[in-house]
């Protein structure tokens, strides 16, 4: 503190008069302007009372403290203006050591009697410090008895003034951050808002501390000036990658990383895909997960049972934690996959998978890959493996057509229950040798199919003409059988037609008894078990060749013949929740499916049909129409 | 016959016949066995379908077949066994006495049965009185699986081949079974059918034989060749005449390294007319003369040769109708 000039005589001296005035004295080395007086009648001139408002302030001489003194003046002390005033001199000084010095004269010419009065103290120069004063005010003739008067004593704290200061601010992306900022001071904060208000200005640094999974963002600086605000923004990521693809597994040459954040990963697979997921540390070491399905979106919405309906994609073995799982994608639309790392510091990965259209199944045959696209997200068949019955069944071809004496015009159509008597297949009939007319709804597009058929006519072997009547199913079977193999596939019917052939003597029902199509529906079944309505009612069996007027009319094998492998997958699977299966590992899906392509064919789960069709559904996996990660 | 369809319009349409909604098994010996085997339709085949068609599945679908048997050897067909099918999955009941007094006495339980289209046939295989039950039921193809079943006092048991899935699940290997005592020892065999494949043409013909060992068939070996050759002669034939009738086939086989037998069976169920004599060819070499059915076996057996690709060349002399079956497969 620096000390004020000020010019006095000691009033013992009784000399110059240099002043009558309150004196306020505060400050380290108080200085007493008052000499040393003799003790003080109860009359004499003495300050009566002494306040100081407020006695607490901040910031130095930036502020004023308001002193309230009270004072008696002796009628009979020699004043120097006497009678009205008197030199009386009311003096504050201070008595406590304190840095700096100052004093202050409250008044001058005071009124003889008592008087009350006020008077700004000047507070001593910013200090670094905090310090209590004590203030003494005294009041004396300087001229007569000045120091007479013992004072009377106040205190008053002064602060030193707060540095200037403003506001910080932080914001992070994960509740588990903490963080330390240095500085002017220093704060500590954690999660993902902090805010310091009144702290000091000047530069600070934020320094982000570990978290477990995520990659520590790096230190940022930040200037806070008077009254502004510093705000640090820092992201988390994590140091963890999430790994896809569709090969065998994670070291497949076609995986794709990407880094998860705070927001799901994105996922892109087609329809029938099969893929992995798996969960790694930055160097790409597994990071063993439980991984949970979620949020199952099917779009578009299914119109009908479908296999696997609860779901977009099957996760294999879905109880169990790997860092790597497997999965197979059965319709189309999104679902929430879930990854929670068994180390519980890890934090969980969101991945949103999208089941999209593949643009093709395969690099051949691809012209009805659309519509069985289309089936096998209404089935929940994968579509390479409908595809790939397809190929086998008929290999592409939508004409394809085979008649089956034994297993169906023997056993069904023209013996055994007679089908041909009954309706709708009594509309449907070839005029028969016994007398049956011809249906009436039947159409030369539903004869035609039999002319890929020989028949030996007054010895000359030729194809069947479209106007040949009453052609038995003996004569068929017996030029063509070497070719179509139906007695091989059908011993027990075969053995019959071999101890007497005369029991295929009916008109073969080849309209009827037959099987059409990509996937080789027979009429039968498409008419009696899967109920099929026809095309505007209309139950011609040529109708189910899957020409592009029949498929968009309702007509074709393709619906009718999935819609059947989806309904006997459950019987060839009597064990598999078909809505929310329950698979241990991708082979076993294609052994379900095995199965029930063997149902389909043979009404049998074991034989090599199956396995053929997954060997041909290889040959048509589901391009995918986008990267994996975007 | 084969005329032109073009002249039939008039004579169809006066002969036309009405068909029936109904399906139902045409081996029922008694109207009143139908009506009960309808009202035995199992309820939860029909939930099935209904819970189906409920989420847009085809509409329900009922067929039915049933059969009279002797299962308990007691002389009378006092059973009737029935075998029924929503389009997709199968079952059967067996109940009790005909008609009105008729109790449903069993539902065995197979998960995999499947199909529609059902029959049921009753054979007694090993000729010990007791009717084994055959039941059948189709595939979208038409392909019918055959399950093999037996009485066991309380219900029908599967003695067929079958396989087990991991579940412990069982499915019949049988497609459309030729049943033919194969080995002459009076119990009859199963020849299974090759497995349809319309599609694959590079197939190997590959038959089954299946043997009732120990109450249950057991696969006994592999044929490459199995067919039944009857004497059929041409219809203008004088019944009397025993001219021989020749029949040609070929087959393939993938090893024709290996020794191969050749089993002819001449006899093969009680009541058949006898061949009287045959002359088998395979490959141009007369592999068993007539004198071979001299000896009164009903199975004969040797050893042959074969090649990839095989001609088989058989002249019948017999009665009409007389017939024999032959099958070659691995030694």
């Amino acid at each position: 503190m620096c000390a004020r000039s000020v010019s006095f005589r000691c009033s013992c001296c009784r000399s110059t008069v240099v002043t009558n005035r309150v004196l306020f004295a505060i400050g380290a080395g108080a200085i007493y302007l008052a000499c040393a007086l003799p003790a003080q009648a109860a009359s004499a001139t003495h300050v009566t009372s002494f306040t100081v408002s407020p006695t607490h302030v901040v910031g130095g001489s930036t502020q004023r403290a308001v002193a309230s003194v009270s004072v008696f003046i002796d009628p009979n002390e020699s004043t120097y203006f006497l009678p009205t005033y008197t030199s009386i001199v009311v003096q504050v000084r201070q008595t406590t050591s304190a840095p700096g010095f100052y004093y202050y004269q409250c008044a001058d010419y005071v009124r003889i009697g008592s008087t009350s009065m006020t008077c700004l103290l000047p507070l001593p120069l910013p200090v670094t410090t905090s310090q209590t004063i004590t203030l003494v005010a005294a009041a004396g003739n300087i001229n007569y008895d000045n120091g007479n008067d013992p004072g009377m004593t106040a205190t008053l704290t002064v602060d030193p003034a707060p540095a200037p200061t403003g506001t910080l601010k932080v914001a992070t992306n994960l509740a588990a951050a903490s963080f330390t900022i240095t500085g002017p001071a220093t704060y500590t904060g954690t999660g993902t808002s902090f805010t310091q208000l009144a702290a000091p200005t000047g530069t600070y640094t934020i320094t982000c501390n570990p978290v477990p999974g995520y990659l520590t963002p790096s230190p940022q600086l930040r200037v806070l000036t008077v009254g502004g605000t510093a705000t640090f923004a820092r992201s988390y990521e994590l140091d963890l990658r999430v790994r896809a693809g569709t090969g065998a597994g994670p070291w497949d040459p076609g995986t794709q990383t990407t880094k998860p954040g705070t927001t799901p990963v994105s996922a892109t697979f087609p329809l029938g895909a099969s893929f992995f997921i798996q969960l790694a540390t930055s160097d790409l070491t597994g990071a063993v997960s439980r991984f949970t399905l979620s949020q199952p979106a099917i779009s578009p919405p299914l119109t009908e049972s479908a296999l696997f309906g609860g779901t977009v994609a099957i996760e294999f073995d879905a109880a169990a934690s790997a860092d790597t799982k497997y999965f197979r994608a059965v319709h189309l639309g999104t679902e929430l996959l879930t990854i929670t790392p068994s180390d519980t510091s890890l934090p969980a990965v969101r991945v949103m998978l999208t089941v999209n259209r593949p643009p093709r199944l395969g690099g051949t045959s691809n012209e009805f890959d659309s519509l069985l696209i289309d089936l096998a997200h209404q089935r929940g068949i994968p579509p390479d493996l409908l595809k790939g019955q397809v190929a086998g069944e008929s290999g592409f071809d939508p004409m394809s057509y085979r008649y089956e004496p034994l297993s169906v015009d023997l056993a069904s159509m023209s013996r055994g229950v007679n089908l041909r008597t009954i309706v709708p297949f009594v509309d449907y009939r070839l005029a028969t040798a016994d007398g049956l007319p011809e249906g009436s709804s039947l159409v030369d597009g539903d004869i035609a199919p039999r002319s890929r058929y020989e028949i030996v006519v007054d010895g000359t072997r030729r194809f069947i003409a479209p106007d040949d009547a009453f052609v038995s199913a003996l004569s068929i079977y017996q030029v063509n059988n070497g070719r179509a193999n139906w007695s091989k596939f059908s011993r027990g019917r075969a053995a019959r037609i071999e101890n007497d052939p005369s029991v295929l003597n009916f008109t073969a029902q080849t309209p009827a008894a037959s099987s059409y199509g990509l996937l080789q529906i027979l009429y039968r079944t498409a008419v009696e078990e899967m109920g099929w309505p026809g095309i505007v009612g209309a139950l011609n069996p040529s109708y189910l060749f899957d020409t592009p007027p029949n498929t968009a009319a309702g007509g074709g094998s393709l619906a009718l013949g999935s819609g059947y492998l989806r309904r006997i997958f459950s019987k060839a699977n009597p064990n598999v929740a078909v809505f929310d299966p329950a698979f241990r590992a991708p082979s076993d899906l294609t052994s379900a499916f095995t199965a029930a392509f063997n149902k389909y064919n043979s009404n049998r789960t074991t034989g090599t049909y199956g396995l053929r069709v997954v060997k041909n559904a290889s040959a048509f996996t589901p391009a995918p129409g986008a990267p994996i990660f975007p | 016959m084969v005329i032109d369809r073009r002249q039939l319009v008039v004579l169809g349409m006066a002969l036309m016949l009405g068909g029936s909604p109904v399906r139902s098994g045409a081996q029922g010996q008694q109207q009143g066995d139908e009506v009960l085997v309808q009202q035995h339709f199992p309820q939860w085949l029909i939930d099935e379908s209904t819970a189906d068609v409920s989420h847009g599945g085809p509409r329900p679908f009922r067929a039915f077949a049933y059969t009279a048997a002797d299962l308990n050897g007691s002389g009378q067909s006092d059973f009737v066994v029935a075998a029924y099918s929503n389009g997709f999955s199968g079952a059967v009941v067996v109940l009790s006495g005909h008609g009105a007094a008729a109790v449903e006495i069993a539902n065995p339980q197979f998960p995999q049965m499947s199909g529609s289209a059902p029959a049921v046939k009753a054979i007694d295989m090993n000729h010990d009185g007791r009717q084994e039950i055959v039941v059948s039921l189709t595939s979208a193809r038409g392909v019918s699986a055959d399950w093999v079943l037996q009485w066991d006092g309380t219900t029908l048991c599967s003695i067929g081949p079958t396989a087990l899935d991991t579940n412990g699940n069982e499915d019949t290997v049988l497609n459309d079974a030729d049943f033919i005592d194969f080995d002459g020892d009076g119990t009859l065999d199963i020849v299974n059918s090759m497995e349809f494949d319309a599609a694959d043409a590079t197939a190997v013909d590959t038959f089954q034989v299946f043997k009732l060992l120990n109450g249950r068939f057991e696969a006994e070996r592999t044929l490459n060749f199995f067919e039944t050759f009857a004497r059929i002669p041409p219809a203008t034939e004088r019944p009397s005449s025993m001219r021989p009738v020749k029949i040609e086939r070929s087959f393939t086989i993938a090893d024709a390294s290996a020794g191969h037998l050749m089993t002819v069976v001449y006899e093969g169920e009680p009541g058949r007319q006898e061949i009287r004599s045959a002359e088998i060819t395979l490959n141009g070499i007369v592999v068993a003369a007539p004198n071979i059915f001299a000896q009164h076996e009903r199975v004969v057996t040797m050893p042959v040769a074969l090649r990839p690709t095989n001609t088989l060349s058989i002249d019948i002399r017999g009665p009409r109708g007389s017939r024999m079956s032959i099958g070659i497969g691995p030694e």
